[in-house]
C-alpha cells in the first residue's frame, strides 16, 4: 500500500514536469533531424555531405539530398548541437530533377558549392554553386551515361561515369563553365587499354585516384583534367593493384598516416552481386601502390566515410539492413580505428538507434563534418539525420 | 388512676357540652325553617307584612343575611302595591342590612340598585304628599323606575351546618378545589355531590338538591376518625398536580390540597406542565398533621403543533432533541427561540428557527420535498476517479520513460533527441497532468453536487394562536374563560 502511494505521489510529481522530457532531450548526445515539413521529397537523406567548415567555426553543417522531387537541403547544426533546417527547396536552383534514386551523391564544401549527381537519369548532373571559382551557378553538366563518382578536386569537379556511347567519355571535370570529357583507362591492357569504370573517386595533393567497379586502383596526374581530349585515352601513372569488387559502387578514402599515405577502399554490398569489403591500400609510393593487410569482409555496408578523431583515424561505415536485437532493417553503423597502417578487424564502436522503427535504415547515408571546429559523425536514415556529438571515440563536442 | 379518672370525666363533659349546643343549633334552624316557609307562604298570598314578620323571626332564628333581602323583598313588593311610602323606607333599611352583613354578595350591583331606585321613589312620594295633591301616601302609582325594577322575588337558601364548624365543603369533585367552609349559607342550582372534610373527623359525602325558593339546609354531626392523620400540601404555583403514592393512578388533585390520610410513609409529587417536579416522602403518625410545601420552577409553556402531508412518516426534534416520533405532533414547549427539525426518509428535512410566545399555539405545517437524485455525483465521482487512476497510470507510465530515457542518456549509446519516447513520455506527462486536473476538477464537482442544495426547499406555514385564560362573571356562571386569538 506505501509503495503504492509512493508510486502514485512520484507519478503525480513526475506528471507535473513533462517539461523534463524536453530537458532530458536537450540532455542527449544523438540529434535526430526528421524531414521537415517544407521538403517535398519523399525520401529525406539519401545521400549527406558534412561541410569541412574552417576549425574556428562554431556550429556545423550538413547537406542533404532527397530522392523522390528530388532536391537538397541544409542542415545548421548550431553551437548548442540544435539542428535547424535551412531551406528545403534551394537546392536545385532552375533545374529540375524529376527523380532522385536511394544512390545519389552529394558534395558540400560548406561554403556554398554543392553537387548533386544523379544516377538514375542518365547524363543529368546539376552543380548548384555559390562558389565562382569552382562552378557556375545553377549548372547542369551533361553525361553521357550513370554518374557514379564525384569529387571535388582543386576547385573543379570530377565525375565518373561508365563509359558507353561513339565518343566514350568516362571521367567528366568542370571548372567554371567549361566542362571537359576524358577518358580514363586501366593502361595494362596491350594495344587497347580499357575504360575504366570509376566506382569512386578521390584526390590527394597531386593524384586522382579511382577505385574501379573491378576492384583496382588506378592513380593519374591532376593535370590530366586539364589536358585530356575526348576519344584520346589517358592512361594511369601507377601499377594496378586490385581490391574488393565494388560493382555497386563504394568508397575511396585518401589518408596519411606519418610519412605514409593509404587509401581505403569500401566495396558497397549488394546481395545480387557482391559482398561489403574493406581493403588498406598502401600509396606512399604512387607509383607502386601496395596491398596493406587483408580484405575486411563487411557484409552489408552501403555507405562510408573517413575522418580523424582526437588524433585517430576512423573509418565509419553503413549498414542499413543490419537488425537491431529483433528489429529488422533497424541499421547500424561501425566505427573502425584506422592506425598504424592497419584497419581494425573488429568495429571499436556500433552506433545504434536504441528504439529505432524496423526498416529504418539507420546508416543508408554516412559522412563527418566540422562542428565547433571538432568532427563528428553525421549519419542519414530512413527521413532523419543523425548528429552524434559524441561516441566510445570521441570526447563530446 | 386518679389521673385518667378525671380526664374521661373531661372528655365525657366536652362532648356532652358539644352535643348539647349543636342540638340547639339544630332547633334554631328548624325554627328558622318553619318561619321561612310560612313567610313564602305569607308572600305568595301578599301579605307582604306578615311574610317579612316571618322572615324576620327566621331571622332571629338564625342570623343568615339572605332572611334580610327577604324580608327588604317582601316591603319592597308591598310598597310597590301601595304606593307605602313607609314599606319603601323599610325595604331600604333591611337591604342595607342584607349587604351590611353580606358584602360580598354577588347581587351586591342589582341590591345597590334598587336601593337608589326605592330612595327616588321614596323622595318623590314625599314631594307628592307635601304638595297636598292627595290622601297620602298611598295615593300615586308606582314610577316607572319602580316598575323597570320587576317584581321582587324571595330568595331560597341553601345552608349547610357541620357540627363541628370549620369543615372544608368540597363540590362534585375535589380536584375543582375548596368550594367553602362551614357554616355555609347561599345560592347553588342544581344537584351536585357534598363532600365535607375535616382534619379528624370522617368524611361526609352526600348528595344536595337545591331550589330557589325553598330554604335547603344540610346539617350534618361529623363523626371523629382519630385513627387518621392530616396532610396539607402547598406549592409555590397555584394550581399543580398533586400526586401521592402511585403517579400511575394520576393526580388526587391540585393544590393546595389537604385531606385526612392513612399514618405511615408516604410520597408526594407536586409538578405541573412546563415545571420542574417536586418530590418529597415523609412518615405521618396517626392523628399527625403535616405540610408539604413544594418550590417548583420553570417557564412559562406556549404549544406547538405540527402538521402536514406526509408527517406520520416524519420525524420531529427540537433543539437537537426527539420531540414526536412521528406526527402529527402537539406538544408543550418552554417559551422562547427553539430550532424545528422535521425529517424524513428520503425527503428534504424542514428546519426552521422559532420563536414560541407564552400561551400562543405556534402551528407549522409542513411541506416537505423530495430529495433530488444523486446521480450526477455519482456519475462525477466515477469519472473523477476514472481519470485520476488514468492520470496515476499515465503519470507512473511517464515516470517509467523518463527514468528508461535518464539511464541511456548516461550510458554509452545515448537515445536521439527524436526518439519517440521523447515525445510519448510528454504526452503521457501532460496527458497525466490533463487527466489529474480534470479529475480534480471533476471530484471538486461532485463533491459540490453532494453537499449542494438542489432543487426547493422544504417549507412550512406557521400560524401562531395565543391562548389566554381570561376571568368572566355572567348572570349564568362566574369563572375563567378561554380566548384564542390569531
Amino acid at each position: 500500500m506505501k509503495k503504492l502511494l509512493f508510486l502514485a505521489a512520484t507519478s503525480l510529481i513526475g506528471a507535473c514536469s513533462w517539461s523534463q522530457f524536453d530537458d532530458l532531450s536537450d540532455t542527449t548526445t544523438v540529434r535526430g533531424t526528421e524531414k521537415p515539413d517544407g521538403i517535398k521529397a519523399t525520401e529525406y537523406g539519401v545521400s549527406i555531405a558534412g561541410a569541412t567548415l574552417p576549425a574556428e567555426t562554431s556550429g556545423g553543417k550538413i547537406a542533404i539530398l532527397s530522392s523522390g522531387s528530388g532536391n537538397y537541403s541544409t542542415l545548421a547544426l548550431d553551437p548548442g548541437g540544435i539542428a535547424q533546417d535551412l531551406g528545403a527547396n534551394e537546392t536545385l536552383g532552375a533545374h529540375t530533377i524529376d527523380s532522385v534514386t536511394a544512390k545519389g551523391t552529394v558534395l558540400f564544401d560548406g561554403v556554398g558549392q554543392v553537387v548533386l549527381v544523379d544516377n538514375s537519369n542518365v547524363g543529368t548532373v546539376v552543380a548548384v554553386s555559390g562558389s565562382p571559382d569552382a562552378l557556375s551557378l545553377d549548372q547542369q553538366i551533361p553525361t553521357p551515361a550513370t554518374p557514379d563518382a564525384t569529387a571535388f578536386a582543386n576547385g573543379q569537379l570530377v565525375v565518373g561515369v561508365t563509359s558507353s556511347g561513339a565518343t566514350a567519355a568516362n571521367i567528366f571535370s568542370a571548372k567554371g563553365t567549361a566542362v571537359r570529357s576524358c577518358l580514363f583507362t586501366d593502361g595494362t591492357t596491350s594495344g587497347a587499354p580499357a575504360a575504366v569504370a570509376p566506382a569512386a573517386v578521390a584526390i590527394d595533393s597531386s593524384m586522382l585516384w579511382v577505385y574501379t567497379k573491378a576492384g583496382d586502383l588506378f592513380g593519374y596526374p591532376l593535370t590530366a583534367l586539364d589536358t585530356c581530349v575526348v576519344g584520346t585515352p589517358t592512361g594511369p601513372t601507377t601499377a594496378k593493384v586490385s581490391g574488393p569488387a565494388a560493382t555497386n559502387n563504394g568508397h575511396l578514402a585518401i589518408i596519411t598516416e606519418g610519412t605514409s599515405k593509404y587509401a581505403i577502399l569500401t566495396a558497397y554490398d549488394t546481395a545480387a552481386t557482391s559482398i561489403g569489403a574493406i581493403q588498406l591500400v598502401n600509396i606512399t609510393t604512387a607509383a607502386t601502390p601496395v596491398l596493406a593487410g587483408s580484405v575486411i569482409s563487411a557484409p552489408g555496408v552501403r555507405a562510408a566515410a573517413y575522418d580523424t578523431f582526437d588524433g585517430s583515424g576512423v573509418l565509419v561505415l553503413g549498414y542499413p539492413g543490419r537488425a537491431n536485437g529483433s528489429t529488422s532493417g533497424a541499421g547500424a553503423v561501425d566505427l573502425h580505428t584506422v592506425t598504424g597502417g592497419a584497419i581494425a578487424a573488429t568495429a571499436s564502436d556500433t552506433l545504434q538507434i536504441p528504439n529505432g522503427d524496423s526498416n529504418h535504415l539507420f546508416g543508408r547515408a554516412v559522412t563527418t563534418t566540422r562542428y565547433n571546429g571538432q568532427p563528428i559523425v553525421v549519419v542519414a536514415a530512413d527521413n532523419v539525420v543523425y548528429s552524434f556529438y559524441q561516441t566510445s571515440l570521441y570526447a563530446k563536442r | 388512676m386518679k389521673t385518667r379518672v378525671l380526664f374521661a370525666i373531661c372528655v365525657a363533659v366536652a362532648m356532652l357540652a358539644t352535643t348539647s349546643a349543636f342540638g340547639q343549633s339544630a332547633d334554631s334552624l328548624k325554627k328558622a325553617q318553619a318561619s321561612f316557609d310560612t313567610a313564602q307562604s305569607e308572600y305568595l298570598a301578599g301579605k307582604f307584612d306578615e311574610a317579612a314578620a316571618r322572615f324576620q323571626e327566621a331571622y332571629a332564628a338564625r342570623p343568615f343575611p339572605q332572611f334580610l333581602y327577604n324580608v327588604g323583598a317582601s316591603f319592597h313588593m308591598k310598597g310597590k302595591r301601595t304606593s307605602d311610602v313607609a314599606a319603601y323606607r323599610k325595604a331600604v333599611e333591611f337591604y342595607k342590612r342584607y349587604l351590611a352583613e353580606e358584602p360580598q354578595a354577588q347581587d351586591k350591583a342589582n341590591v345597590e340598585k334598587a336601593i337608589g331606585v326605592l330612595d327616588d321613589e321614596i323622595k318623590r312620594l314625599d314631594a307628592g304628599a307635601g304638595s297636598g295633591s292627595g290622601s297620602g301616601a298611598t295615593a300615586a302609582a308606582p314610577s316607572q323606575e319602580v316598575q323597570n325594577l320587576g317584581d321582587v322575588k324571595v330568595r331560597g337558601l341553601v345552608v349547610i351546618v357541620t357540627e363541628p364548624q370549620n369543615a372544608t365543603i368540597y363540590l362534585d369533585d375535589k380536584k375543582k378545589g375548596p368550594f367553602a367552609t362551614t357554616p355555609w349559607s347561599g345560592s347553588i342550582d342544581g344537584e351536585h355531590k357534598l363532600i365535607i372534610e375535616k382534619r379528624g373527623y370522617k368524611v361526609v359525602e352526600s348528595t344536595i338538591s337545591a331550589d330557589p325558593t325553598k330554604l335547603v339546609q344540610f346539617v350534618s354531626s361529623m363523626a371523629q376518625e382519630d385513627y387518621l392523620a392530616w396532610v396539607e400540601i402547598a406549592s409555590n404555583i397555584p394550581k399543580s398536580d398533586v400526586f401521592i403514592d402511585d403517579k400511575s393512578i394520576g393526580a388526587v388533585g391540585s393544590s393546595p390540597w389537604s385531606q385526612q390520610i392513612k399514618p405511615g410513609k408516604h410520597t408526594f409529587w407536586i409538578s405541573k406542565e412546563g415545571y420542574d417536579e417536586y418530590t418529597e416522602t415523609i412518615d405521618i403518625a396517626p392523628g399527625e398533621t403535616k405540610a408539604v410545601k413544594g418550590t417548583i420552577k420553570g417557564s412559562p409553556l406556549g404549544k406547538i403543533a405540527i402538521t402536514g402531508y406526509g408527517i406520520e412518516d416524519s420525524q420531529i426534534a427540537i433543539d437537537g432533541k426527539l420531540l414526536c416520533e412521528r406526527g402529527p405532533c402537539l406538544r408543550s414547549v418552554p417559551q422562547g427561540d427553539h430550532v424545528i427539525l422535521v425529517t424524513r426518509e428520503g425527503w428534504k428535512p424542514y428546519e426552521r428557527r422559532i420563536t414560541i410566545e407564552a400561551k400562543a399555539e405556534t402551528q407549522i405545517k409542513v411541506t416537505l420535498v423530495p430529495k433530488p437524485s444523486r446521480s450526477d455525483a455519482v456519475v462525477a465521482y466515477v469519472v473523477g476517479a476514472i481519470f485520476g487512476g488514468a492520470g496515476i497510470y499515465l503519470g507512473l507510465q511517464a515516470n517509467q520513460l523518463h527514468d528508461d530515457l535518464n539511464k541511456e542518456i548516461a550510458s554509452a549509446h545515448p537515445p536521439a533527441s527524436n526518439d519517440s519516447r521523447f515525445l510519448k513520455g510528454k504526452i503521457y506527462a501532460i496527458a497525466a497532468d490533463a487527466s489529474l486536473a480534470i479529475s480534480a476538477i471533476t471530484l471538486v464537482t461532485a463533491v459540490y453536487y453532494t453537499l449542494r442544495d438542489k432543487g426547493p426547499p422544504s417549507t412550512a406555514l406557521i400560524d401562531a394562536k395565543s391562548v389566554t385564560l381570561v376571568p368572566e362573571i355572567n348572570t349564568n356562571y362566574a369563572g375563567l374563560g378561554m380566548e384564542v386569538h390569531w
